[in-house]
């Protein structure tokens, strides 16, 4: 078709170009100019098959043209700005890997870690010297909704010796990753009640445990009939019957 | 004609064209054709790198437009700086004439 040999005449002036974000404006440029001599030529009463060679004819040899304005539309002021660029992309991409490769921990670790991974013995040998044996071992899957997000109270193991564990998870909004742990402290300030007995969680000991957190309530009664887990501080309240 | 000459003034040529009207690439070859009954006959390869030139050094300011018929046309415009470019071409090119004319017709020469 007619429009090929004019686009070969530009591809082969824009080989030329090392600064290759100019050529969209340079081929528009050329090919108008290509165009207009053609309607000049066709004016004239110049045949169809003459025309295309006339005009590329009077363009001149694109290789030298290509090489001239090479020599204007300066590569190294092109790069310069081209690496700069490349360095904002990096920046970004390294933000998005970096934020991306915490969320996938956090999905992968809710994904992959299910009750029968739970090795009850391992947790329980973690807990200390005291020799324990759970007495009780009892899936909860309870939600409660805080201002901000929600905890997940997943199970409770209740040993021979009169402790009460309970393994949670947290989940905050706008805290995904948890970059702000000490936000909201249930060990400190969450209460078990039982019957009419109030019992606070161990400060030190194990705090973890997987991807669970770990409140311990030691020196409990095994017999009761109401469970229930409390929490008060500052703006935040709840309260919720475990059992 | 000699293609040196033409290198002595095309700057000048093709500014003093913009300097009037806002013009396109083509535009700019016709026009110098027909201003110097064709004695002036740039090749559309060598004009562009010019124009170009021109636009890197501020001399002129370029933009699109699309004529009635759909056409698309890079106009160029002269800029301040373009101006005044193009009064010391001309000032140079007055030297340059005048010069020329003076061991053209001095008849009366010192080395005899």
């Amino acid at each position: 078709m007619n429009s090929n040999e004019f686009d070969d005449y530009i591809k082969n002036v824009l080989s030329q170009i090392a600064f290759v974000f100019e050529h969209k404006n340079i081929k528009r440029e050329l090919m108008s100019h290509l165009l207009d001599l053609k309607d000049e030529y066709a004016e004239q009463g110049i045949e169809e098959s003459e025309l295309i060679r006339r005009v590329i004819e009077d363009m001149g040899d694109p290789v030298v043209t290509g090489k001239e304005l090479n020599q204007i539309h300066h590569p190294i002021i092109g790069w310069l700005w081209w690496i700069s660029r490349l360095v904002v992309v990096s920046l970004l991409i390294y933000n998005i890997l970096f934020v991306g490769s915490k969320f996938m921990t956090h999905q992968l670790a809710n994904r992959f870690v299910s009750d029968q991974d739970f090795d009850i013995n391992q947790f329980m040998s973690g807990l200390g010297d005291a020799e324990r044996i759970a007495q009780l071992d009892q899936d909860l899957d309870l939600t409660i909704h805080l201002n901000d997000g929600k905890l997940l109270i997943d199970r409770l193991i209740q040993t021979q010796d009169g402790t009460i564990i309970l393994l949670y998870q947290e989940m905050h909004a706008f805290d995904l990753f948890h970059l702000n742990e000490k936000v909201f402290d249930l060990r400190q300030y969450a209460q078990l009640r039982l019957d009419d007995e109030v019992f606070l969680a161990q400060r030190d000991g194990l705090l973890a445990y997987d991807h669970w957190k770990v409140l311990i309530y030691q020196s409990v009664p095994f017999e009761y009939n109401h469970l229930e887990l409390k929490y008060k501080q500052v703006s935040e309240t709840f309260e919720k019957v475990l059992r | 004609m000699d293609k040196n000459y033409i290198g002595v003034g095309s700057n000048l040529l093709i500014l003093s064209l913009i300097s009037r009207k806002d013009m396109y690439g083509y535009e700019i070859i016709k026009n110098l054709e027909l201003l110097s009954e064709n004695v002036f006959q740039f090749k559309e390869g060598t004009l562009y790198p010019i124009l170009h030139r021109f636009e890197n050094l501020g001399y002129v300011k370029s933009y699109f437009k699309t004529a009635e018929n759909n056409k698309e046309r890079k106009y160029y415009q002269i800029t301040k700086i373009g101006l005044k470019q193009l009064e010391d071409e001309k000032a140079q090119w007055e030297i340059f004439k005048a010069s020329v004319h003076r061991v053209l017709d001095t008849h009366h020469y010192e080395f005899e």
